[in-house]
């Protein structure tokens, strides 16, 4: 990873706050951790151990999760801003994973946002998802819902946002839906002076 | 709770539904396999079940995902049973690493070959074995691959890709190489009946 970094020199990278392996075994799919201190403590020396290797800014970033995890000390807005209070990371803030972990656990996204250092938020991911037993899965593979296009509006008015990435990788439409998603979340950046 | 130890027994929960069962059943004594005390034991045990149950599910269907466009002739030689087939591979076992996809497809392949399966279509476990070589042939460090099949696989191949009729193939022994002369460059191949052989025990 460092070396593909050091080749491609992005402003940022990013990864996810979870876990996907453990004992050998491979999870196969980001897996949430416990919102706990220990969690804390392991995810901040972890962002240590890759920053000595890589010098490129590093921003997290929130995952959706089906399982809500027993064992949490704190919600998971508190979790959020320790972490990037310790590490100094920026939040890769994906939209829909807020929309989606809404939805699944009740919780009001707004709410979520207002709870968290949108100061430190550089950039977003958007996509839609699919419903499976009453389940709002992130598939990236529909259409992005309007619920998700009010988020992104809210927090790039509220955030410095640097850019905002369309994860569409399954069903892919024809290229036309595609490039209209994208001019409609570049003239939501327009219209709050994220950009020209 | 300890963290290392609760990741330890939650990557058998998502992965495992043997393991998920007998962790719900007697969470304190399997959690013990993992290092977990009695009580961080229950603590996890509190997980929303359905919930895990919906998780471990979503795996198998993104691990289902991936096998599909990997092995895509021998999903359309097989239709729905291709799917059925591969929830029932995927409890057994679990790939690991960047080219875990990859495993995944190829471990299948080999389940479809060796899992006693009842086939009306005999050439169909063939099938999946020429399109998982195929997969090793494309391997970067791949340079050189000969394998033996009881069926015509490389004109069953082509068939299947374009949806024509294919009758009843005749068995013996067809032989497949796949060579190249550089590591990045395509693969080239040759399938051909070898009289020269004896067809292979195993139908592919």
């Amino acid at each position: 990873m460092a070396e593909l970094i050091h080749k491609v020199n992005p402003s940022y990278w990013s990864e996810h706050i979870a876990f996907t392996r453990a004992d050998g075994v491979d999870v196969g799919h980001l897996a949430p951790l416990p919102f706990s201190n220990e969690a804390l403590d392991v995810i901040c020396r972890n962002v240590e151990q890759v920053r000595r290797a890589i010098d490129v800014p590093l921003v997290l970033e929130n995952i959706t999760y089906v399982v809500r995890m027993p064992g949490a000390e704190m919600s998971e807005t508190e979790f959020l801003n320790t972490i990037l209070e310790r590490t100094g990371c920026g939040l890769l803030l994906d939209v829909t994973n807020l929309h989606t972990n809404s939805t699944n656990h009740d919780f009001n996204p707004y709410e979520f946002l207002d709870g968290i250092p949108l100061e430190k938020v550089v950039q977003l991911h958007f996509v839609g998802g699919h419903w499976r037993d009453e389940v709002l899965v992130d598939s990236h593979s529909s259409p992005t819902p309007e619920e998700v296009w009010r988020l992104m509006d809210e927090v790039v008015e509220r955030c410095p946002v640097k850019g905002i990435i369309l994860e569409r990788d399954e069903n892919i439409p024809p290229f036309d839906e595609l490039s209209d998603e994208l001019a409609r979340a570049r003239e939501i950046g327009k219209r709050h002076k994220r950009w020209d | 709770m300890g963290l290392a130890e609760t990741q330890k027994a939650l990557v058998r929960l998502y992965t495992v539904a043997k393991w998920r069962e007998q962790f719900f059943a007697e969470p304190a004594v399997a959690g013990c396999s993992f290092g977990l005390d009695k009580e961080e034991a229950l603590g996890l045990a509190t997980a929303n079940r359905g919930q895990v149950e919906f998780f471990a599910n979503s795996l198998h269907r993104k691990r289902l995902g991936a096998i599909r466009q990997l092995l895509p002739v021998t999903r359309k030689a097989m239709g729905k049973r291709f799917g059925d087939l591969f929830m029932r591979f995927s409890e057994t076992f679990v790939p690991c690493g960047i080219r875990k996809h990859e495993m995944d497809a190829v471990a299948f392949s080999r389940f479809l070959n060796e899992a006693g399966i009842d086939w009306e279509i005999p050439w169909l476990p063939a099938l999946a074995a020429y399109e998982a070589d195929w997969l090793e042939a494309w391997h970067p460090g791949s340079r050189w691959i000969s394998r033996q099949y009881a069926w015509p696989v490389g004109h069953i191949a082509v068939a299947v890709n374009q949806g024509k009729e294919i009758g009843r193939p005749g068995a013996g022994c067809y032989s497949a190489f796949w060579w190249r002369l550089n590591a990045m460059g395509a693969p080239k191949r040759v399938v051909f009946k070898n009289p020269f052989r004896r067809a292979p025990n195993r139908s592919s």
